[in-house]
C-alpha cells in the first residue's frame, strides 16, 4: 500500500510543530493568552467653550496605587500653562491660560502599567484625618448616626457598611434629613459619610475611577474607602458592598471629593476617559526578541501586516479549523450533513450573533426559505431562476428580520445579515430536494446533523485559546493539514458504520 | 448494546465506506472511465454494442426547447420511465404505468398533469438531480414488464438486481424490492427491501429494511426468502461481462428480469452501496480478498461465473 502520505504528513507536523517549539522556546511567545493585559493607554479628553476671559481647568489625575504605576504621562493643551499639585497619591493637572475664545480640547494621557502582586507596599502609613466640621444640630444629628450605625454592628466593616445604608435610605428620614439635601449626589453622601467618620477619628475618603478594560468611553465608578488595618478598604457608596483592592479589579481611582475636572471661565463642559487594553507585555518582549534574533521570521507573520488586515485573517485563520472538524464529523463519525463545507460558514456566523440567536435565526430563515420554495414549486420556475428568486427572498427576509429586531431593541437580530445568504440559498434548495425525494424525517435528521456540526464548529471557533492558537502560530495549521492527510488516507470503520452492520457482526458470533 | 464493536465488524469481514473509497473505487475504477458508468445513456451505448440486452430507448431530450417534443416522444404509450442521464441513488427517475385524460399516471396512483410532466423534465435538464449539479440530459425508456416471480413481492414500481462485480467477478448479489416507503424505487436507502441472493443457486436469502432485517415483504406479507431469481447463471455473467466492458475493478451492476425479453441491464455504479452486506448477512472484505488471490488464474468470463457460484455459495 502506498505509504508517502504518512510520510508527508510526518514532515509536515515535524515542520508545523517544530516552528511553534521554536517560537515558544527560543523566542518565548506566550502558548496561552494572558487573561489579563498588563498595559493600558488612560486617556481623557475635557471639552468645554471659554468665556473669553482668564481659564482654569482643574483635573485630578491618578497617581500610583496598590499595584498600578502610571508613566508616560502626556497633557496635550496647546498655549495653557501646566502645574501639578501632588499630595501624597492624589493628584491634579492646574491647566491655566490669561484669555481663551470657544471650543477649548484638553487631553490627558498616560500608560498604566499593572506591577506583579509581590511589589505591592504592605502597610500604609495612617493617613490624617480631617476635621469633622460639625457643631450644633448638625454634631447631634451626626452623632445619632453613628451611633445607630454602631448599635448594629459588630467591627468597622459592618459598622461602614451599616453607614453607608443608613445614609442611603429612602428619603424622608429624620436621622439623616437635618445633613443632606433630598436631592444630594454620591459625592455629597459621601462626603458627609467622611465627616461622620472623623467624629470617630477614623480616616475615610471617596475616590473615582474606571474600569481598566477596552472602551471608548468608560463610566466612572465611585468607591468609598475607609482606612482600616493599614489599608485602604473599598465600598460601593450606594449598595455597601465591600469591593477588592483596586490593583485586583482593575479598577483605577484618583481622589473623587471634587469632581473630575472643573472649570473656571468656561461652561459645556464635558469629559470622556478612553481605555485601550493593549498586546500583552510578553507576547511584545517575544516579537521585539525575534525582531533581534530573527528578523525574517517576524517581518514576514503576521504581526507586520496592518491591524485590520490582522484583524481579517484572526476569522480567516479560524475556517480550516472548522473545516478539519467537519473533517472528523463526516469521516471518522460519519454524520451527514448538508453541504461539505455548509456548516463552517454557518459557524462563522454564529460567532457574530452568538449561539442561541443564531440558531434561531438560521433556522427561521431556512423555514421561511422553504415556505417561498414550496410555494415558487407551483410556479414550475426553471432551476437557476428559481434559486435566484430564493436567494432574494431570503435577502429580503434578512432585511426584514433585521429592520423588525432593530425597533424591537434586539441588537442580536440585527446581525442576521452576516448569514451566508448563498449558502443559506443552496441549502434551503438542497433541503426541499431531500424533503421530496426522501420525505420530512431525513430533511429533519440532515437539518439537525447541519445544524449540531456548525454548533460544534462554532463552539470550536469560538473558544479563545484556538483563536489565540492559529493566529499566533498559524504554523500549526500545518498540523492540521497532516493530520488531515492522515484521515485522507484512514480505512477503518466510522462510527456510524459500528451502528450500520451491527447485524452482521452478530451474525459471525 | 446498539454498537458493535470494531474488531467485531472486522472479523465480519465487513467493507464500510471510507475503506471502499481508499482502497477499492479510488484505486481500481479509472478516473476516465466514469462517465461511462455515471452516464446511463453511455452505459446503454457501451453494452449494446456488446449484445447486452438493455430497456429500449424511447426518446431523448437534451434541451430544453425539446422538452415541448415530450408529447411526440411519449406518443400514446402508457408505460414508460423518465430519468436523468446522470442521476445517482434513484433521484430524479418517474415510472408511468397509465394515463388519464391528458394526465400521466405514476405508478404509485398519483397523476401528473402534462405541463408538471414537462417542468420535471427541465429540471433534470437544469442538472438538479446530476451529480454535482452539472447540466444534464433527460431520457424515456420502455417500463420493464418484470418476471411474475417478484410479483408478489414488489410494492409498484420494479424490482431488480444487484451485484457488485470485483475485478470483473461477481462477488455479491441482491434482490432489491420496491416497497410503498421507497414510492416504487428500488433503492435502499429510500426504503427499498434488499434480500440476500445465494450465489450458488440464486435462491434469496434473509432480506434486510433500512439496517435491520426482515423475512417478509413490508407491504405484501409474502415472504422474501427461499424464492428462486430465474436466469441465474445468466445474470451472473452479464454482470462479469459488465465488468470486463467498462474496466471498473469495483462495480456495482443493476439487472432487471423482464418476463418475456429475459435479463436487460438496467445501469452501472461505480459506487456502489454497502448495505448489501447487510442483506446478505455476510461482509464484502474475504470475497474481496480471495478474487484477488486468484484472479490470474480466471481467464474466460465461465470461468469467473463458476468460481463465484463455487466460492461464495451461502453457508
Amino acid at each position: 500500500m502506498n505509504k508517502s502520505h504518512l510520510y508527508i504528513a510526518l514532515i509536515l507536523s515535524g515542520l508545523g510543530l517544530g516552528l511553534f517549539l521554536y517560537k515558544v522556546l527560543a523566542l518565548g511567545f506566550p502558548v496561552v493568552k494572558e487573561t489579563k493585559a498588563s498595559i493600558w493607554y488612560v486617556e481623557t479628553h475635557v471639552t468645554f467653550e471659554a468665556d473669553g476671559g482668564p481659564v482654569k481647568v482643574v483635573m485630578n489625575i491618578p497617581g500610583n496605587q496598590a499595584t498600578l504605576r502610571v508613566s508616560d504621562e502626556s497633557f496635550v493643551s496647546p498655549g495653557y500653562g501646566l502645574t501639578i499639585k501632588e499630595e501624597g497619591v492624589d493628584r491634579q493637572a492646574i491647566w491655566s491660560v490669561r484669555e481663551a475664545y470657544g471650543e477649548q480640547s484638553l487631553y490627558y494621557r498616560g500608560v498604566v502599567r499593572r506591577l506583579p502582586a509581590k511589589d505591592l507596599p504592605k502597610f500604609e502609613e495612617a493617613p490624617s484625618v480631617i476635621p469633622h466640621g460639625f457643631d450644633g444640630a448638625e454634631l447631634v444629628a451626626a452623632k445619632a448616626i453613628l451611633k445607630e450605625a454602631k448599635s448594629r454592628s459588630a467591627d468597622l466593616e459592618s459598622m461602614v457598611q451599616q453607614l453607608i445604608k443608613i445614609i442611603n435610605r429612602p428619603k424622608p428620614d429624620e436621622l439623616v434629613a437635618p445633613l443632606l439635601k433630598a436631592d444630594a449626589s454620591v459625592r455629597d453622601k459621601a462626603l458627609l459619610m467622611v465627616r461622620i467618620l472623623a467624629l470617630e477619628g477614623i480616616p475615610a475618603r471617596l475616590r473615582h475611577g474606571v474600569k481598566l478594560e477596552d472602551t471608548r468611553e468608560a463610566i466612572l465608578i465611585e468607591r468609598f474607602q475607609v482606612f482600616e488595618k493599614g489599608r485602604w478598604a473599598c465600598y460601593d457608596p450606594i449598595t455597601a458592598e465591600k469591593k477588592s483592592l483596586p490593583g485586583q479589579e482593575c479598577l483605577f481611582l484618583w481622589r473623587g471629593e471634587s469632581p473630575q475636572v472643573t472649570v473656571d471661565g468656561g461652561h459645556n463642559v464635558r469629559a470622556s476617559t478612553a481605555v485601550r487594553a493593549t498586546l500583552e507585555q510578553a507576547m511584545e518582549n517575544a516579537i521585539t526578541r525575534g525582531r533581534t534574533s530573527n528578523p525574517l521570521l517576524i517581518k514576514f507573520s503576521l504581526f507586520s501586516l496592518p491591524v485590520r488586515v490582522q484583524q481579517v485573517y484572526e476569522v480567516i485563520l479560524l475556517v480550516p479549523v472548522g473545516a478539519f472538524l467537519i473533517v472528523i464529523l463526516r469521516n471518522l463519525v460519519g454524520i451527514r450533513t448538508s453541504g461539505v463545507f455548509m456548516p463552517v460558514l454557518i459557524a462563522l456566523a454564529f460567532r457574530e450573533t452568538k449561539i442561541s440567536w443564531g440558531i434561531i435565526l438560521f433556522v427561521s430563515m431556512v423555514l421561511l426559505g422553504l415556505a417561498v420554495r414550496f410555494l415558487l414549486d407551483r410556479l414550475k420556475l426553471l432551476l437557476v431562476p428559481r434559486l435566484t428568486v430564493v436567494l432574494l427572498s431570503v435577502i429580503g427576509f434578512m432585511v426584514a428580520i433585521s429592520i423588525l429586531t432593530n425597533h424591537l431593541g434586539l441588537e442580536r437580530g440585527v446581525s442576521v445579515a452576516l448569514f451566508p445568504m448563498v449558502i443559506l440559498t443552496m441549502t434551503i434548495e438542497r433541503f426541499c430536494i431531500i424533503w421530496e425525494e426522501s420525505g420530512p424525517a431525513e430533511t429533519l435528521y440532515r437539518g439537525v446533523a447541519s445544524l449540531a456540526a456548525a454548533t460544534c464548529a462554532y463552539l470550536v471557533m469560538s473558544w479563545h485559546p484556538v483563536g489565540y492558537l492559529v493566529f499566533v502560530f498559524p504554523e500549526l495549521l500545518v498540523v492540521i493539514m497532516a493530520f488531515t492527510l492522515l484521515i485522507g488516507r484512514y480505512s477503518g470503520y466510522r462510527v456510524s458504520d459500528l451502528v450500520r452492520f451491527k447485524a452482521i457482526s452478530e451474525k459471525q458470533r | 448494546m446498539r454498537w458493535a464493536l470494531p474488531g467485531a465488524l472486522k472479523r465480519g469481514g465487513v467493507l464500510a465506506i471510507n475503506r471502499r473509497n481508499a482502497h477499492y473505487t479510488q484505486f481500481l475504477n479509472p478516473r476516465k472511465q466514469y462517465p461511462l458508468v455515471d452516464d446511463k445513456l453511455a452505459t446503454k451505448r457501451l453494452v449494446m454494442d456488446s449484445g447486452i440486452s438493455v430497456p429500449e430507448l424511447y426518446g431523448l431530450v437534451e434541451a430544453p426547447y425539446q422538452a415541448r417534443n415530450l408529447d411526440q416522444i411519449l406518443q400514446e404509450r402508457e408505460n414508460f420511465v423518465i430519468k436523468p442521464a446522470r442521476g445517482s441513488g434513484g433521484k430524479g427517475i418517474l415510472v408511468f404505468s397509465g394515463r388519464y385524460k391528458r394526465a400521466y399516471r405514476l405508478s404509485n396512483g398519483h397523476l401528473m398533469e402534462a405541463e408538471e410532466l414537462r417542468h420535471h423534465v427541465l429540471d433534470i435538464l437544469g442538472g438538479l438531480f446530476s451529480l454535482g449539479g452539472q447540466p444534464d440530459k433527460a431520457f424515456v425508456e420502455e417500463k420493464v414488464n418484470f418476471d411474475p416471480v417478484f410479483e408478489a413481492v414488489s410494492y409498484q414500481g420494479v424490482p431488480d438486481v444487484r451485484i457488485i462485480v470485483f475485478m470483473a467477478v461477481p462477488v455479491m448479489a441482491m434482490v432489491r424490492l420496491p416497497t410503498r416507503r421507497s414510492d416504487g424505487k428500488a433503492n435502499l436507502h429510500k426504503g427499498a427491501v434488499g434480500v440476500g441472493v445465494d450465489m450458488a443457486t440464486g435462491k434469496t436469502l434473509g432480506g434486510v429494511l433500512g439496517n435491520a432485517p426482515v423475512a417478509e415483504h413490508p407491504d405484501t406479507g409474502h415472504p422474501i426468502v427461499g424464492l428462486q431469481v430465474p436466469h441465474w447463471e445468466m445474470l451472473l455473467s452479464l454482470a462479469a461481462r459488465c465488468g470486463d466492458l467498462t474496466g471498473m475493478g469495483y462495480l456495482g451492476v443493476d439487472l432487471v428480469l423482464d418476463r418475456i425479453k429475459g435479463p436487460l441491464l438496467l445501469e452501472l455504479n461505480a459506487r456502489p452501496g454497502l448495505n448489501i452486506q447487510i442483506a446478505n448477512g455476510a461482509g464484502l472484505l474475504p470475497r474481496l480478498e480471495e478474487v484477488r488471490r486468484e484472479r490470474c488464474r480466471l481467464r474466460e468470463v465461465e470461468d469467473r461465473v463458476r468460481f463465484s457460484m463455487e466460492r461464495f455459495a451461502a453457508l
